[in-house]
């Protein structure tokens, strides 16, 4: 081995690493080499100098600077795995609590509205089939409230629910009791109009200065613009074409009118009756203000008749009536004002 | 960043560690247990640093940046070496970049002369003073480790490494083998090189060592 060599070896003898042969060939090289004698007392040096360094000291709180820094690791490493893994566990079920107590309170503020808007909202007409009873055109919430079909008779005032409206679709005519013959065809009716018109006109006369004096001529323009004034609104012409079904022409007037009574409910009982025996039907019932309003469909020639029956109730006074005498049915509005 | 020295690269068996216990501690969200390790380690892993990269503050600088990467990356530490070894990997990682840095650096930066220069004695004032040491012989003894440490700082980075792990630190070579990912002949040869040129460097800063 040259000393190249055996400098390069020097450290590997110092750590014992070299082979017994190669230990024993460097150690004859070392005995008679003092160039290579002097390399491995400076190696030894330098390994003891570098051995020999003192260690340093860490500076005062550096456990807690390190400790400082890792703590303020950890709560955002924490306020991550937090907003990012939130139990699931416990985050559906708070995202469903939430959605169904917005839904709720949707319905709930969706219903506390509904009056004001109601009053806002011109009232339906509700339409029926005729002999089926069943609505055909009527406003959404109107459908949620249940229908009664009913007569005047099977519906009495005292069962009905404290609302403020509740309306009443009563089934068509019936030719059944005391003014059946009336009902039954229209021939009959017209020839018995002109009597029924005057027996009634006597009678309106008598009510007061307030009530309209009918007048003769009046009626036969009358009869012709009835036609007209059905057609306006839109219900009216689906009430038309169903009517057209029956083949039966039902031209509509209205009369409004109030009455004032003692008992306001022992009233509405009474006038259910007097409508059921004169075949009307009753179109809508509704408490409005306090007041009880009814709205019922009567064949015209029936109206003087019924407005004398009304008479004996309480004190009737109309409010509007047809300038003449309406073919076919008529809409008679009684508001009936309790006065105790 | 610094690599994290990957614990699966390690011997795949159970080596007994003290620190065991609190790694597990540490791993199930102890913050404080991570304290511990702290106190234990962190002394060994300043003069580590600090031998690698000659100056004090960076030296702690470094470190501290080295335990924060530990505490992060200490879930995926399976134990599979010490943790005394996987921790001064991330030590001598943090170094070799902090070292990069600073090179680039100052190759950017021109050197004024007007700078202050800063006193080498500055970064070893805390060192252990030993009551028996007269002050001639603490000057003497200060000077001689600048000069050492200055011919460690001519060292090529790789055999500046494993001399300062097996030297300095005491490491075994199959730790030092598991910290750099290299077989043991590998860390021995370098080694080997390492201190021949130190000698070298040294004969020529102190002229004679006798």
């Amino acid at each position: 081995m040259t000393c190249n060599e055996i400098e390069n070896r020097l450290p590997a003898y110092l750590e014992d690493l070299l082979s017994p042969k190669e230990r024993k060939s460097m150690e004859g090289h070392l005995a008679s080499c003092p160039r290579c004698s002097l390399v491995l007392a400076d190696l030894k040096k330098a390994e003891e100098l570098v051995r020999g360094l003192g260690e340093v000291e860490p500076p005062p709180f550096f456990e807690q600077r390190i400790m400082s820094r890792v703590r303020e690791e950890a709560g955002q490493k924490q306020g991550i795995l937090r907003r990012l893994f939130y139990p699931l566990y416990i985050k559906v079920p708070v995202q469903v609590l939430a959605t169904f107590l917005v839904a709720v309170l949707a319905f709930y503020v969706y219903q506390k509205g509904e009056p004001e808007m109601k009053q806002m909202v011109p009232f339906p007409i509700p339409l029926t089939e005729h002999g089926k009873g069943q609505v055909t055109s009527e406003s959404p919430k109107a459908l949620a409230v249940p229908f009664a079909a009913t007569t005047a008779k099977r519906a009495p005032a005292g069962d009905l629910p404290d609302k403020s409206q509740q309306r009443f679709v009563a089934p068509p005519f019936k030719s059944d009791g005391i003014e059946s013959s009336i009902a039954d065809s229209r021939a009959p009716i017209r020839e018995e109009r002109p009597t029924a018109m005057k027996s009634a006109a006597p009678a309106i006369t008598a009510r007061g200065k307030d009530i309209p004096p009918v007048k003769a001529e009046a009626l036969s323009i009358a009869r012709d613009r009835t036609g007209m004034q059905g057609a306006d609104s839109a219900s009216e012409t689906l009430l038309m074409q169903q009517t057209r079904k029956e083949k039966i022409a039902v031209k509509r007037s209205a009369i409004d009118l109030t009455i004032q009574v003692r008992d306001a409910y022992a009233a509405i009982r009474e006038i259910e009756e007097r409508l059921g025996q004169f075949n009307a039907r009753i179109i809508e019932r509704q408490r409005l203000d306090g007041r009880e309003i009814l709205k019922a469909e009567i064949a015209a020639q029936n109206v003087a008749a019924f407005l004398d029956r009304l008479e004996a109730i309480g004190r009737v006074n109309v409010e509007k009536s047809p300038p003449g005498v309406p073919d076919g049915n008529v809409t008679v509005s009684i508001k009936i004002i309790g006065n105790p | 960043m610094p690599e994290i020295p990957d614990p699966v690269g390690a011997q795949n068996r159970n080596i007994g560690d003290d620190d065991a216990g609190f790694v597990a501690r540490c791993q199930r969200g102890d913050t404080e247990a991570f304290s511990v390790l702290v106190r234990r380690h962190q002394k060994k892993m300043l003069n580590t640093a600090y031998r690698m990269i000659g100056d004090y503050d960076e030296a702690c600088d470094v470190v501290q940046e080295a335990f924060l990467s530990a505490y992060r990356a200490i879930g995926k530490f399976r134990g599979d070496a010490r943790f005394s070894t996987w921790l001064c990997g991330i030590v001598l990682n943090h170094a070799r970049s902090h070292m990069t840095q600073k090179a680039a650096r100052s190759r950017r930066e021109a050197v004024s002369l007007d700078d202050p220069v800063k006193s080498k004695d500055e970064s070893v004032m805390n060192e252990p003073r030993s009551q028996e040491e007269s002050i001639v012989e603490r000057i003497e003894k200060r000077e001689i480790e600048a000069k050492v440490q200055e011919c460690i700082g001519f060292l090529d980075g790789e055999q500046r490494e494993v001399l300062v792990l097996r030297d300095i630190q005491g490491f075994t070579y199959e730790e030092i083998g598991v910290m750099l990912k290299l077989p043991e002949g590998t860390v021995k040869s370098r080694l080997f090189r390492a201190r021949n040129a130190l000698k070298s460097g040294l004969l020529r800063v102190f002229g004679d060592l006798k």
